[in-house]
């Protein structure tokens, strides 16, 4: 168990006002069975005709409008939590995480993870998470962490190629690992201990259970890690969404602070 | 044989038809051509017993179709109880992640469902697809009846036949059925769609209003209907006549633009129906069609009433056997595939296009199915001064609210080449009324 502080700021700003904005956001982590949040304070600027709910993934989702002109947008988000409360998530039978056990446009593999897939091989009566521990400490030693060589719209099988990238990379990297073995898993968005920017992770089904994987730092501590939301891949976990009318460049911030209390 | 009468107006109707723009727009080689949809005057006839039959055959589909959407969407009973195996769901680009756990007003997914059927020359109707996402078409038969009612009223003085012009009645039925209270409006993506001519015409018979996407807009939770003069009024059902990859640009395609942002959270909460609900695609999906008489028997304990066209699955290695050994009298289809296209019929391929198909077949066994060729009847249409056989389907149209009713007609499409068996209007087929007899 852990004790955490921890602030979230994403700020967009155009070069000239918009109209007619519509927005979705998802940076506000909630409680599970591994975390616990207290004391959160949530701003949005600008801050009218808000609402929320929670999308199909579970994931607390604040939406907005705002029709007058503006140049900035911000979502910030601050609070303590409480993490490490248990090794995992209860997920139910498994015929209800099925979903996650195919592989999305982000995680479908090519030639070269097919290859790297095929160089595994499990002692009999492997649990699924040991298995997808092996993949994960196999994959950290072919694939280095560096950043700006990948974006957002980089696939498992690109970064694959690549040998590099960033944990959005590792992450979609591992999810494609264990769906080609057959094994639900999820992607995670997060916060992490010591980190500057918001984190990818993977969540693994065994036996009724998502246990917390991180392919980016295979020895780092679950307690670690404050989670925000989770998906098939990158695109179910998008921090934020935006439509909106004027012609504007944008430009974004993001801060993210987590420290000990 | 042929009521002469409704047959010498043809032109006339077909005349009253271009007249109203009863047109169906094509894409073909990236240009859209709009084309007439041409009518043929000869009826196609179903007697009141034979329908009673296929109404009841129908109305058992769509229920299980229905509450196989809710379970999918839900518990996953079926998939539990590996009635159908996990990935004809999950690796189907029908299913859609984001409408988990969402419950429809009043349960009901798809409210209006076209069945598409095709006679046998064994005089048996086949069930040849299922379409329960936005099914097109029923306002040709209705328009073609007005026309045909006042250029040869004598026809209809003589037989007894179901008035077919109560669809609108039925339609506005249901969509009353599953208001959550305000507005109903049918939303259409805009002149340039293939069926703009059903929006306008079945927006106008049921008397709700016909909008596009910017006259829509979320606020506070709730969708609400811009009016001439600005003022807002509170929508609570939408017969949206857009796909679901276009209908919210913040939770399916951002690129769209013919869509309301926010629209799909609005309905998660409840606090609008959309008709249909989206996420009917992988209820419609063709590797689904496979197990819909699976889905009646675990759902409803019946015996199914209408019969699927015979299905294989290569998925399964018993099926991919038998499809591999009777290849050339099979017609092979793509899932992923609508509307006529990606279908092959197996004689039709060089020795070497065979070997390509028959690789892929091996090696995504799960993207096809195989059915036998039905030896359909033929319907006779004219063509000129002769009267000649041509293949023909008949969509019927079921609807569902706090009742699932079929209306008693149905679009029935036919093709024009004599060679083809592909029926799509789509494909620029044409069609005729059908008539269910009263009598």
């Amino acid at each position: 168990m852990k004790e955490l502080s921890f602030y979230y700021m994403l700020r967009i700003r155009f070069s000239a006002p918009v109209t007619n904005h519509r927005f979705t956001v998802r940076c506000v982590p909630q409680d599970n069975e591994c975390q616990k949040i207290r004391k959160q304070k949530i701003r949005i600027f600008p801050r009218k005709s808000l609402s929320d709910s929670r999308d199909s993934f579970g994931n607390y989702c604040i939406f907005g409008h705002c029709s007058d002109p503006h140049e900035l947008f911000q979502a910030e988000v601050k609070g303590e939590a409480v993490t490490g409360l248990a090794d995992a998530q209860y997920a139910g039978p498994e015929h209800k995480a099925g979903r996650f056990r195919y592989q999305t446009d982000y995680t479908r593999p090519g030639e070269k993870l097919t290859a790297f897939f095929r160089e595994f091989s499990f002692s009999p009566g492997s649990t699924s998470l040991e298995k997808a521990r092996k993949m994960m400490e196999a994959l950290y030693g072919r694939f280095s962490y560096v950043p700006g060589v990948t974006d957002i719209t980089t696939t498992a099988e690109e970064a694959f190629a690549l040998g590099k990238g960033v944990c959005q990379d590792y992450a979609h990297i591992f999810l494609s690992l264990c769906r080609m073995e057959g094994i639900p898993a999820r992607y995670v968005v997060g916060m992490l201990l010591g980190e500057g920017a918001s984190h990818a992770w993977v969540e693994v089904y065994d036996r009724e259970y998502w246990y917390a994987l991180d392919p980016t730092n295979p020895w780092s501590k679950e307690e670690d890690h404050i989670k925000i939301s989770g998906g098939r891949d990158y695109s179910d976990c998008v921090i934020n969404q935006g439509i909106m009318s004027g012609q504007a460049r944008q430009t974004q911030e993001v801060e993210v602070c987590v420290r000990p209390i | 044989m042929y009521d002469m009468d409704l047959i010498e107006h043809r032109d006339t109707v077909n005349e009253q038809l271009a007249r109203y723009g009863v047109k169906f727009g094509i894409y073909k080689n990236n240009t859209f051509r709009e084309q007439l949809f041409p009518f043929d005057a000869i009826p196609r006839i179903i007697e009141k017993d034979k329908f009673a039959y296929l109404e009841k055959g129908l109305r058992q589909r769509v229920q299980a179709l229905n509450l196989f959407l809710k379970d999918i969407y839900h518990e996953k009973k079926i998939i539990r109880d590996k009635v159908v195996p996990e990935e004809f769901i999950y690796a189907s680009s029908g299913y859609l992640a984001q409408c988990e756990g969402i419950m429809p007003s009043k349960g009901v997914y798809s409210h209006i469902s076209g069945i598409d059927l095709v006679q046998g020359k064994d005089l048996e109707w086949y069930v040849l697809e299922d379409n329960l996402r936005v099914p097109s078409g029923a306002s040709y038969p209705m328009i073609a009846r007005n026309f045909c009612r006042r250029s040869s009223p004598k026809t209809f003085r003589e037989y007894k036949i179901a008035d077919n012009r109560d669809y609108a009645a039925l339609l506005r039925k249901t969509m009353d059925d599953v208001n959550v209270g305000g507005l109903i409006v049918l939303l259409t993506p805009g002149r340039y769609n293939a069926a703009y001519f059903e929006h306008s015409y079945l927006a106008e018979k049921t008397g709700v209003q016909l909008v596009n996407g910017q006259e829509l807009t979320v606020e506070d939770d709730r969708l609400y209907f811009i009016n001439y003069d600005g003022r807002k009024e509170r929508v609570g059902a939408v017969y949206r006549r857009i796909s679901d990859d276009y209908l919210d640009p913040m939770n399916f395609l951002p690129e769209s633009v013919i869509g309301i942002p926010h629209i799909f959270d609005v309905y998660r909460k409840g606090n609008v129906a959309l008709l249909n609900a989206p996420g009917n695609g992988i209820g419609d999906d063709k590797g689904i069609y496979y197990f819909v008489p699976k889905m009646i028997r675990y759902y409803l304990g019946e015996e199914p009433i209408l019969k699927n066209a015979p299905t294989y699955l290569p998925f399964y290695e018993d099926d991919r056997r038998y499809v591999l050994e009777n290849f050339d009298r099979l017609v092979i289809k793509d899932v992923a595939e609508a509307g006529g296209y990606g279908v092959v019929f197996g004689s039709s391929l060089s020795r070497e296009e065979k070997e390509r198909f028959v690789e892929l077949l091996k090696k995504e066994p799960r993207r096809f199915i195989a059915q036998e060729v039905i030896d359909f009847l033929d319907l006779d249409i004219v063509e000129g001064d002769e009267i000649v056989p041509r293949k023909a389907d008949l969509r019927a149209f079921v609807l569902s609210g706090e009742d699932t009713v079929v209306w008693k007609s149905g679009l029935t499409r036919f093709s024009r080449n004599p060679d083809s068996f592909i029926v799509n209007s789509s494909q620029g087929g044409g069609f005729k009324d059908t008539w269910v007899l009263s009598q």
